[in-house]
Formats: C-alpha cells, sequence, structure tokens
C-alpha cells in the first residue's frame, strides 16, 4: 500500500506512523501522502483515527513510531519553538470552530495577529476585515461567539485560521451540523481557498457527497490502515470490502454491527449456569 | 483521574498534590513567556480581583461588625470595652481578614477561573491556541494564576479595611465605646510587621498563591465534560478551603 | 480596543485602592500612627517601679493624651527607671512640681504615664526632670485593697492593732483579710518569724468600729474552699475584757495543712491525730 510516486515532494508525507492510546492501537504502519496544492479528503468510519490524525500533523499528538514530515520537517523530532513556527503556516478548523468566548468576532480573527505581530492597528483591521469579508461576515464583526449560528462560528473560525494566509489548511468535521445553505457556503469557500491562494486542505468528513464537490483525492482510512485511495468519483467503486460497506452504508461487514465481546450466551448466563 | 478505583483516599489525596505542586512548577517556568501577555494579566486582574471586590467589601463590614458586637458583650463583663478596638484589629489582621478573604476568593473567583478553564478546553479553545501557535499556559493560566496572586493582597487589605470599620461603626458610633480609646488602644498594640505585615501581605499572598494554583490546576486537568467541569469547581472549593485552613495553622505557627 | 482600555482603567483602580487600604492599615491602626507626630519635647522622670509600662506608652493629662514614652531605661545608681517622656508641644506648660504616676488603663487596660499638675509657676524645661512621681501599683497590692478590707479601715480614718503567733500560718501573707463572722473587720498588716519564740507574729489591723472584740477571742487561720486564699477569723470569746490596741490574742489556731485536711479524710486519723476524731463510716 504505497502512495503513488509524486513528481514533487509532497507538502505531508507520513511513513510508518504507528500510535498505540489505552492498550488500543490507532495507527497500524500508516502511510499517507497529502500533495501540495489539492485537496484532500480522509474518511473511515467513526473512531478509526481521522482527528487523531490531524493532530499527528500539527504535532498535538506524537506516534510511538514513524515519520510525519509535513515541508521537509519531521513533527515528532520539533522542539516546541520550531513547532510554533511550523503551526503558524498551518491553519485548523476544529469542528466546534473552538472561537474564544471572551472576544467577539473581530477580536477572534485578530488575535493570531496580536499574538505573533507588532503590525499597527489600521493594518490588523484592514486584514481582517478583508478575511471577515471573504467569509462574507463583516457585518458580524462585533458580535459575540454565543451570538452567532454554527454555520457562522464556522465560518469566523475559518477567517481566523487563514489570517496568516497559511500553507496548509486542516478542516475536522467542517460539514456537521449545517443545513443545506450553510453547508454549501462553506464547500465553495473551502474550493475557493484552495483554487485563489493555493491553499493545500485536508479534509476530514463523512459526507461522500459532499466531497465529490470539492475534494481531489480521498483517503479511507480504516484499522490503523490506509485501505482505499483514488478519485472521490471512483472510490466507492473500488469494488474492495471496505469500501463497499463504507459507502454502501451496510450494518455490517469488516466494520462489525457488534462492539467485540464475549460470548452472548454465556454474559445471558445461559451456558455458564449449566456449565 | 486514576482508572484503579481502589486507590486509597490518602494516595489519591497525596497524588493530586503531587500533580498540583509539578503544575505549579511549570506555571513558574512560563511565567517569563507569559511577560508578552501582560495585557492579558491585566485583564485578568480586572475579573479575579476588581470584580470580587463587592463581596469582599459587604463580607469584611459584617464580619467587622459581628466582632464588634460580640467583643463589647463578652468585654463589658470584665470591664475591659475600651480593648475592643485593638481585639477586632488583631483578630482581623491575623486571622479572619486572611482567612475569610481567602474563603471568599475561592467561592468567588477561583470557581470562575476553574470553570472557565475547564470550559475552555471542554469547547476546544485550548486545543484552538495550541494551533495558533499560542501557549496556553503562558496565555490562560499564567494571567490567571498571577492575577489571583496579586489580587488576594490587595482584596484582604480593604476586606480588613472595611472590618475595622464595621468594628468602630458597632463599637464606637452604636455602642458608644470612646472614639479615642478605641484607637488609641490600637494604635498603641498593633504592630506593623507582626499583624498588618504578616496577616495582610504574607498569609494572604500565600493563601493567593494556594487557591489560584488549585483554581487553575483543577480548570486544565478537568475532563472536557460539562460533568467534569463541575466536579472541577465543586473540588476547587473543597480543596483550596481545606488548603486555606491547613496552611493558615502552619503559618500562624511560623509567623507567631 | 476601548474595552481592552476600561479594563486597564478598572484595574488599575482596582490596584490603587487595594494598596491605599494596605498602607492606611499599616500608618493608621499600628503603633507606626503614634510615632509620627507633631514636634515634642522631652521630660524625664524617674521612678522606683513602673510595672508593666512600655514604650510608646500613652502620656495623658487629665486622661487626654498629650504624648507618649518614649525610652524606658535602668539608672543604676539611683536604682531606679529613668523614663523619658515625649510630649507634644502644645502642652509644654507644665509646672516643675507636677506628679507623673504610672496608671493602669481599667483593671485589664495597659499601663500609662499620667501627669497631675502642680501649682508651681516654673515650667519644667526642655530635658528637665519631674522630681515627684508615683510608681506603678503593682496588682497585688490593688487586690489586697480590693478583697482585704484594709483600704476600707484606711479610708474610714481609724483602725487598731492586734498581735497574734501561730505555730504555722500556711499560705497567710500580708493584705490577707481577717473576719469575724465572715464579715471583713481588717486585714493583716505584715506576718514575720520570731527568731526566739520559733513561730510566726501576725500584725492584725482592725477597723476602729470593731473595738468590742473580747480578750479571750481565738484568732484561726482559715482557707477559703478547699484551694482559696487565707484569711483569719476571730472566734468571740465571752470575756468582759476587751482587746486594745497592741493587745496580743492568745488563743490561736494554725492553719491546716492541705494534706493534714486531706489525711483527716481518707485515712480517718493520721498519727498525729486523736482517735476521737469524727468517725468514718466504715
Amino acid at each position: 500500500m504505497t502512495a503513488p510516486a509524486a513528481p514533487v515532494e509532497p507538502l505531508v508525507r507520513i511513513r510508518g506512523l504507528t500510535t498505540v492510546l489505552n492498550g488500543k492501537t490507532i495507527f497500524d504502519a500508516l502511510d499517507l501522502d497529502i500533495p501540495r496544492g489539492k485537496v484532500t479528503a480522509i474518511m473511515g468510519p467513526s473512531g478509526t483515527g481521522k482527528t487523531t490524525l490531524l493532530k499527528h500533523i500539527t504535532g498535538q499528538m506524537r506516534g510511538d513510531a514513524g515519520q510525519v514530515r509535513v515541508d521537509g520537517q519531521n513533527v515528532p523530532e520539533l522542539s516546541r519553538e520550531k513547532l510554533f513556527e511550523l503551526r503558524e503556516k498551518i491553519g485548523y478548523l476544529f469542528q466546534n470552530s473552538a472561537l474564544l468566548t471572551d472576544y467577539d468576532v473581530f477580536e477572534n480573527v485578530a488575535f493570531p495577529l496580536r499574538q505573533h505581530t507588532k503590525l499597527p492597528e489600521v493594518l490588523i483591521r484592514n486584514i481582517v476585515l478583508t478575511k471577515l469579508q471573504a467569509v462574507g461576515l463583516r457585518g458580524a464583526a462585533a458580535l459575540m461567539p454565543a451570538e452567532l449560528s454554527g454555520g457562522m462560528a464556522r465560518r469566523v473560525a475559518l477567517a481566523r485560521a487563514i489570517v496568516f494566509d497559511p500553507m496548509l489548511i486542516l478542516y475536522d468535521e467542517p460539514f456537521v451540523g449545517l443545513d443545506p445553505i450553510a453547508l454549501s457556503q462553506v464547500l465553495k469557500l473551502i474550493r475557493t481557498l484552495n483554487e485563489t491562494l493555493g491553499i493545500t486542505s485536508v479534509l476530514v468528513a463523512h459526507e461522500l457527497e459532499a466531497i465529490k464537490q470539492v475534494a481531489d483525492q480521498v483517503y479511507l482510512i480504516a484499522n490503523g490502515k490506509v485501505v482505499a485511495q483514488g478519485d472521490p468519483k471512483t472510490i466507492a467503486n473500488d469494488g474492495s470490502p471496505w469500501t463497499r460497506q463504507f459507502f454502501g452504508g451496510d450494518i455490517d461487514g469488516p466494520v462489525p454491527f457488534q462492539y467485540p465481546a464475549g460470548d452472548y450466551a454465556q454474559a445471558l448466563g445461559l451456558t455458564g449456569a449449566k456449565a | 483521574m486514576s482508572a484503579q478505583p481502589q486507590r486509597n483516599v490518602i494516595a489519591n489525596a497525596l497524588a493530586q498534590i503531587g500533580e498540583a505542586g509539578l503544575f505549579g512548577l511549570t506555571l513558574l517556568a512560563a511565567v517569563p513567556r507569559s511577560m508578552k501577555h501582560a495585557r492579558e494579566t491585566v485583564r485578568q486582574l480586572w475579573f479575579v480581583g476588581a470584580m470580587s471586590l463587592t463581596i469582599i467589601m459587604v463580607c469584611g463590614l459584617f464580619v467587622g461588625m459581628v466582632l464588634g458586637l460580640q467583643l463589647y458583650y463578652v468585654l463589658s463583663i470584665f470591664g475591659g470595652t475600651a480593648a475592643s478596638g485593638t481585639v477586632v484589629a488583631i483578630a482581623i489582621y491575623r486571622e479572619l481578614g486572611p482567612v475569610v478573604t481567602a474563603l471568599l476568593f475561592a467561592g468567588r473567583a477561583g470557581t470562575s477561573i476553574t470553570a472557565e478553564i475547564g470550559l475552555m478546553r471542554a469547547t476546544d479553545q485550548l486545543a484552538a491556541m495550541e494551533m495558533m501557535a499560542v501557549d496556553p499556559i503562558a496565555y490562560v493560566a499564567v494571567p490567571r494564576y498571577l492575577a489571583g496572586l496579586i489580587a488576594m493582597p490587595l482584596l484582604c487589605a480593604v476586606f480588613c479595611a472595611l472590618g475595622i470599620f464595621g468594628g468602630h461603626l458597632v463599637g464606637v458610633t452604636w455602642l458608644g465605646i470612646d472614639n479615642g480609646t478605641f484607637w488609641s488602644n490600637m494604635t498603641a498594640t498593633v504592630d506593623v510587621w507582626k499583624d498588618v505585615v504578616n496577616g495582610i501581605v504574607i498569609k494572604s499572598a500565600v493563601f493567593g498563591a494556594v487557591v489560584s494554583l488549585i483554581a487553575v490546576y483543577q480548570g486544565y486537568t478537568t475532563p472536557p465534560t460539562s460533568e467534569g467541569v463541575a466536579y472541577a469547581t465543586t473540588r476547587t472549593v473543597v480543596a483550596s478551603s481545606i488548603a486555606i485552613l491547613a496552611l493558615d495553622f502552619v503559618l500562624t505557627a511560623f509567623l507567631m | 480596543m476601548s474595552q481592552r482600555n476600561s479594563y486597564a482603567v478598572g484595574t488599575g483602580l482596582f490596584i490603587v485602592l487595594g494598596f491605599a487600604a494596605l498602607a492606611y492599615l499599616a500608618t493608621q491602626t499600628t503603633s507606626i500612627a503614634n510615632t509620627h507626630q507633631g514636634a515634642s519635647y522631652t521630660v524625664q522622670a524617674h521612678f522606683a517601679n513602673i510595672g508593666q509600662l512600655k514604650e510608646r506608652a500613652p502620656v495623658k493629662i487629665a486622661g487626654v493624651r498629650v504624648g507618649q514614652v518614649r525610652s524606658i531605661v535602668l539608672d543604676p545608681e539611683k536604682e531606679a527607671a529613668e523614663v523619658t517622656l515625649a510630649i507634644d508641644e502644645r502642652y509644654s506648660h507644665i509646672p516643675d512640681d507636677s506628679v507623673a504616676a504610672i496608671f493602669t488603663s481599667g483593671l485589664l487596660g495597659d499601663q500609662y504615664v499620667g501627669i497631675q499638675y502642680g501649682n508651681s509657676n516654673k515650667d519644667v524645661a526642655e530635658g528637665g526632670t519631674l522630681a515627684r512621681t508615683k510608681p506603678a501599683q503593682q496588682l497585688e497590692e490593688m487586690l489586697g485593697k480590693f478583697f482585704g478590707a484594709g483600704g476600707v479601715a484606711d479610708n474610714l480614718g481609724g483602725s487598731y492593732t492586734l498581735k497574734a503567733r501561730f505555730s504555722n500560718v500556711g499560705a497567710l501573707s500580708a493584705g490577707a483579710p481577717v473576719k469575724m463572722a465572715g464579715v471583713p473587720i481588717g486585714s493583716v498588716a505584715a506576718v514575720h518569724a520570731d527568731p526566739v519564740r520559733l513561730d510566726a507574729e501576725v500584725i492584725l489591723v482592725i477597723d476602729k468600729k470593731y473595738d468590742q472584740i473580747p480578750d479571750d477571742s481565738a484568732a484561726a487561720v482559715f482557707t477559703s474552699g478547699l484551694i482559696g486564699t487565707q484569711y483569719v477569723a476571730i472566734q468571740p470569746g465571752g470575756s468582759p475584757e476587751m482587746l486594745k490596741n497592741g493587745d496580743e490574742m492568745v488563743l490561736t489556731q494554725s492553719a491546716m495543712q492541705l494534706e493534714d485536711l486531706i489525711g483527716k479524710f481518707l485515712v480517718n486519723g493520721s498519727p498525729s491525730e486523736q482517735k476521737d476524731a469524727p468517725a468514718g463510716k466504715q
């Protein structure tokens, strides 16, 4: 299961990543490449560690073995300072937006600028308003996060993630809980950011229809490995049992309906009582 | 926090104290890094300190008034009501001021620090800061800790001032102890170093450091659920109260 | 941003308020408040006994605070305490025959120096000395006055003395009350051992009102309660002759030792006791 040879070095190159959390193997020698300037979607059944994978890319978590190279640097080996330098070039969109509830929308978007630069107030204002305009929320600059709908909060978080014009944006479940209008808005934004600014994007999501509209490439992860990869329009038909179950929505298959457990009859005391 | 349900209570408590202590060292190590977030410290000083002023002032006044009333009753048995100024001042400076302020501070500011940090963790705000290359220890934890450390002695001073005023109000204005006697006995006996500095400055700074540490630690390590935040808030009050009263004994023994 | 500034202003106010409270408490409610007062002039006074007087104790004239005790040192030559008083300059006209006395505020209060004006036309000079002083009253003496009617007798302007000899006075001391029928009628003026007869001679001062005491009356040293103080009780006799000033009481009963008492209770008779002592219930 090796990644196809890319003409240029991919932005993210993961080799042999192995992670064990609380005795459960999350990744088992995972190999994965994320090409520059493309939108890559990572899919998989719940609990397979898609969000964990994003955390490995940003260095929030470290694997037990293997390499995670981002823009040529091996993330697990970076010092805290180097890691922070790298993170300034990565935007991350949290599943629940994670806006700072203390600050209004404007200050939320301005937060990374204020923390890492000493730009004059006028310039900060211009940058923030530009980004807010890009997500269509310039008028909401004075609102507090509690006053925003889920879709608006996610767009504000997106504006905050792109305020430094990053090379890479990681979207963690960006489509969850959005109504169809908000979903279309977010989809359009992801596509626009990728096309106009050339930002490499990584999406973690379940919604195949949405992914078909934005993604250039899809990885399907299960049991700690990449079980399928390819073009989103064709991946559903590659014939493997994993893709058949996942995209077909079958109840049982390689991913069992039952969580691993002991013998049912014994648990009910039917056989155990007689023995 | 531990997966072993059978671990005994004492070992658990010791483990918590140890973890909190280590967390305290982490905080101290992050103090230089948080210097660039001085604005945040000022902002927290507003929430932690200035917003606690009302409760501190009201409680200080009533504590002083009760003290004045009780002392008048007891001292009048011995014909010693003239000493009530002295006793009010010494009781407030040495014990009631630092201890009651610290208990109120734990209830008012400590819980809000714990709940705020706990909710920030639960809603990924801390992780978001990490991702924006902002160290949450330096940006969230240390400013709140420092704010608590600075605010406690100031709040204690205000508490004591209102307490003395309350004692004076009851003793002199209502019960008719001579004003001059009240003050001259007080000024003749109360010592700056042994009473005011030891009580208001040293004791309350220690209490402030401990209560803030407990509050920040509980918030920072809470499980990211609403239940976890609720428990952490409760633990902040319980642990702070025990720590304040136990430390008070130790400090009193040392500072006597 | 204006939001940010309002925090800064509010926080600044809070800090200023806190420090102001601290500064006020530290300077106005403590002994520091006493050290900074206007220009003062100093006067010295020698006391035979200063009791519990301490530095910074108040100096009062007519009960009004006019200054404080600056220093207390022992003058080895005179065997007296030299007390330096710092007095506010406004009250610098103190007659040089004024009396400096050490008083106690209330029963439990601190001690202070009180100055009672004299009649002299000359004021005591800066650095001068108040010659007339009264030392501190010891609490024991005061208590003796309160409880042992000696002071009462003095105040009524008439008393007479009696002598009594005891083989053992126990813990009887000067100032102890003398009672008849349980009522204080005088006090013990002195207790001293007689080197020749090897017993204790006790001088009793009795109020003049009670001059009808028969000369065959008995004096006994009793203890009020089990652990109370001891006193002299007079049990009147039946003689027509009365005791006069300087007389000696012949019939006396010495103090019971606690050990003897307990022995009587518990052992029902010790070697020194007779067998007809109150019979036990054995």
